[in-house]
């Protein structure tokens, strides 16, 4: 029995020395630093990071692509505070548009304000894990404090489905609701929690390896390969949808045409084929919903911009990469900055126009119809 | 199950080797071997339940019909023969249907030009490797050559989940008289250093290096395009797959050897720095030798070896070499890559056949020089011969092999398709990677040297206990952190888990 405990302590002594010399060793390192859920308040109850925080940037086992930057008094990346009252160009999206794994010059906000003639503020909203519930949920948490004047909206593969299922602190989908969404509530960090963030090994576990125990435990593939099987909508999807397309103008208080819904294109598809194909022969649930999306919100009059051409394109004639990839999907500079070029055309083009006329560009029709396909 | 998933390190593992050890304990020998052969199965269940009966009908059916050849007198040889071929053909007519079936199909609707349609057919995981082993023993068996016929310790020769799915290929000689040794029935400190050692070096070799290059080989050799690529983007896939396949599988060998020395068993090593070869025979004495082994003593040997002649040699390394290549996978395109490797094989055996008749200087008489100078271009030689036969060992099919080979000899590409984005990025790893390949020591000459020298002090000592129980503490640490790390991307098998 006490060799037992011998071995017992001595084993837990060793894997203390090794996680200590670790822990040692990351602190010297830019392990993910700085990147963490600030707590919910009453005032803004859904996710957002700690305020006014310099943060440390990296990705994967080998801590690639570093980026340094801070967070604003709201909690959302932005290298300048969001002054209540003002004008405001509204972006919102996840990971893509939160950019951590860019400079903020380089992101779609950070190009818009480059790009759109007599640009008010450009705020960004965008919060890794987030998806299409929670761009509507902001809506009447961000229109009373702002004037908002455009919502940007970047809608990537996962949108739809990830709304089923959403961690505490974002918007998940309820058909009862309107628009068809609910908060899950979030609770305050103990201070147990605040401790293990400060540790680099914890950092580096949670934020650079995304470490998950249940996932860490299902890792092995089980059962035959399976044969693609092309998907549809479920049944409540359509509803869903349509119910989505028309309460987004309303929550952030603007007419449809000035919503501006932005879709990222399958990337992964376009490499494959060395350029020969933009789209998966295997489409989800999640890729028919989002096509489903952008019909509706055509329909209602607001603008949908599809990158999917516009990426192919970039891609064929350099073959340079639109983003991280293989080691992380989310977009690069070009990717943002094609699309901030997009966006700015759409607003610029707008505040040239004549304010009753609703002028339909003839590369936005087609693309809303291949979008229907 | 994957070695390298959580799933299998923190829960399968440590639960199936506390109650083999509590069992054996508390039960005794048999029953402890009885579990591992229940865990070994449960193991292979884990991927599709419904072919565990596959595995078990095999290991049934040999191990029966190799007591039906050792019950049958030595003076009714014809019988003995009758009931060897009956067994050996069942096997390969399983392994046939299952891998085989499809490609035979295909290939006589092509000779022919009519549509046969394909059967509906899973491969069973790891059935190259469990019915082979199994060839062997019933071949030994027949040729007087087994002694330990215990079918506990036969079930977990075949079934032992360290080797079940991808190797290396045992031998029941090496493999049964261990499981009758009271030495792994008992846990030893030792043991799980040394095994925990192996572990984590095949872990790091599979996920931190071999994964890591997956993504730029499976980029040119995935691809739907049907055109030539720039040669640049060629040569970058095929060499980051030369390294992909190299560390994974030796990862996945020194893996296996590590969990088996958990219990105290010895697998064979399957690599010795297959890519510091100077020639295509020293490559074959250094790349999955227990398969090497194998194709040696039961194909090449039976065939007559080169016991009849030159050319009879050629014929006979041709068909070990081609049918060691058909063992790989159900298509032509590992047929070309095990008759390229017989091609090499017989010009290896012909040069040095001439330099023999010759007379020449041999390389040890040499100036150092020219000795260097020799061997490097021996290794760049042999190194290149290997890389442009794992083009047809990787690629989808013929035609996607010969564009990529195309590519890599500056074919012109489709001026169409984009220039490939290759920066330092990708240069970088490659070249640390063939530098590790070729300069750096193995795990076994790493883990059987150094640290087995190493836990011998330790063990002499009178902090043994203490001190080696610290080392196990850390080594699982760093194990579950090199499991995270897998974990952190998509899921990435073993590539001989489809052989």
């Amino acid at each position: 029995m006490l060799r037992a405990i011998t071995v017992i302590l001595a084993a837990a002594l060793g894997s203390a020395l090794l996680l200590t010399t670790l822990e040692l060793a990351l602190r010297l390192l830019p392990v993910q630093n700085g990147i963490a859920a600030g707590d919910p308040s009453v005032d803004w109850p859904t996710h957002r990071l700690i305020p006014n925080v310099h943060y440390t940037f990296s990705d994967a086992w080998d801590l690639r692509n570093v980026h340094h930057g801070v967070t604003n008094n709201l909690g959302y990346v932005a290298p300048f505070a969001y002054v209540p009252g003002g004008d405001a160009i509204v972006v919102v999206g996840n990971s893509f548009i939160e950019g951590l794994m860019d400079n903020y010059q380089d992101t779609l906000q950070g190009q818009l304000a480059q790009r759109v003639h007599a640009a008010p503020a450009i705020l960004n909203f965008g919060s890794s894990g987030a998806s299409l519930p929670d761009y509507i949920g902001l809506g009447p948490m961000v229109s009373p404090r702002f004037d908002v004047r455009w919502v940007v909206i970047l809608v990537v593969a996962g949108d739809f489905e990830k709304g089923f299922t959403p961690p505490p602190g974002f918007f998940g989908w309820s058909a009862a609701a309107t628009p068809p969404v609910e908060l899950r509530p979030d609770q305050p960090r103990s201070a147990g929690v605040r401790l293990l963030r400060s540790l680099a090994v914890v950092r580096y576990l949670r934020g650079n390896l995304e470490f998950d125990l249940r996932h860490f435990l299902h890792t092995s593939v089980k059962g035959a390969p399976q044969a693609c099987v092309p998907e549809g909508l479920h049944p409540g999807d359509g509803k869903l949808i349509t119910a989505y397309a028309d309460g987004l103008p309303a929550a952030y208080g603007l007419p449809a045409a000035r919503v501006i819904l932005v879709f990222d294109s399958d990337r992964a598809e376009l490499y494959r084929s060395h350029g020969a194909r933009t789209e998966s022969p295997c489409p989800n649930r999640d890729d028919v919903a989002r096509r489903t999306l952008a019909a509706a919100a055509a329909d209602r009059g607001e603008h949908v911009i599809d990158l999917e051409p516009i990426f192919a394109h970039y891609f064929r004639a350099t073959g340079k990469h639109l983003d991280y990839s293989p080691l992380d999907n989310h977009w690069n500079a070009v990717a943002h900055g094609l699309a901030a070029a997009e966006v700015a055309r759409v607003i610029n083009q707008a505040a040239a126009s004549p304010p009753t006329v609703d002028t339909v560009p003839a590369a936005r029709v087609a693309a809303v119809q291949r979008l229907r396909r | 199950m994957l070695f390298t998933s959580g799933e299998f390190l923190f829960a399968y593992l440590p639960l199936t080797l506390a109650l083999f050890f509590l069992v054996a304990r508390v039960a005794g020998h048999a029953a402890a071997a009885a579990w591992l052969v229940l865990a070994s199965f449960l193991f292979y269940a884990y991927w599709l339940p419904a072919y565990t009966g596959l595995l078990a009908a095999s290991v049934v059916f040999n191990y029966l019909l190799g007591n039906f050849i050792l019950a049958c007198p030595a003076d009714r040889q014809r019988r003995r023969f009758a009931l060897l071929c009956f067994a050996v053909g069942t096997d390969l007519l399983v392994l046939g249907y299952f891998k085989y079936a499809n490609f035979f199909l295909g290939t006589v609707a092509q000779l022919s030009g009519r549509s046969l349609g394909a059967l509906n057919v899973i491969l069973p995981i790891g059935i190259s490797f469990f019915t082979f082993t199994q060839i062997a023993y019933l071949a030994d068996v027949f040729a007087g050559k087994v002694r330990e016929r215990n079918p506990l310790h036969y079930a977990l020769f075949v079934s032992y989940f360290p080797h079940l799915i991808a190797g290396p290929v045992l031998h029941h000689a090496e493999m049964m008289p261990q499981f009758g040794m009271p030495r792994i029935y008992r846990p030893r400190l030792e043991n799980f250093v040394i095994g925990l050692a192996f572990l984590l070096m095949g872990l790091a070799k599979k996920v931190l290096l071999a994964d890591s290059w997956a993504p730029l080989a499976d980029d040119l050799f995935d691809s739907p395009t049907t055109a030539a690529v720039p040669a640049a983007e060629a040569w970058r896939g095929v060499l980051a797959y030369t390294l992909q396949i190299y560390f994974d599988f030796s990862g996945y060998s020194d893996m296996a050897i590590g969990l088996s020395l958990l219990v105290g068993v010895r697998l064979p090593y399957n690599f010795n720095s297959p890519y510091k070869a100077t020639s295509i025979i020293d490559f074959w004495r250094r790349w999955h030798l227990t398969l090497s082994r194998f194709l040696r003593d039961y194909l090449y040997f039976p065939l007559g070896g080169n016991r009849h002649g030159s050319l009879r040699r050629y014929l006979n390394l041709m068909i070990t070499m081609l049918l060691g290549g058909l063992w790989h996978g159900a298509s032509w395109t590992f047929v070309i890559w095990g008759g390229l490797h017989g091609v090499y094989l017989a010009i290896n055996h012909a040069w040095r056949y001439l330099c023999a008749g010759l007379a020449l200087r041999t390389m040890a008489e040499a100036p150092a020089a020219l000795r260097v100078a020799g061997r490097t271009l021996a290794l760049a030689l042999t190194l290149f011969s290997v890389v442009g036969a794992w083009v047809f060992f990787r690629a989808r099919s013929l035609t996607d092999a010969m564009r990529i080979l195309g590519s890599m000899l500056a074919l012109p590409a489709d001026a169409s398709a984009p220039t490939p984005d290759i920066g330092l990025g990708t240069l970088v790893p490659l070249a640390g990677g063939f530098a590790v390949a070729l300069l750096a020591r193995n795990s076994q000459q790493l883990l059987d040297g150094p640290l087995t020298r190493a836990v011998r002090r330790i063990s002499a000592s009178g902090w043994r206990v203490i001190v080696l129980a610290a080392i196990v503490g850390a080594e699982v640490t760093a194990i579950a952190l090199v499991a995270v790390i897998a974990a952190s991307r998509s899921v990435a098998e073993f590539i001989y888990f489809n052989f």
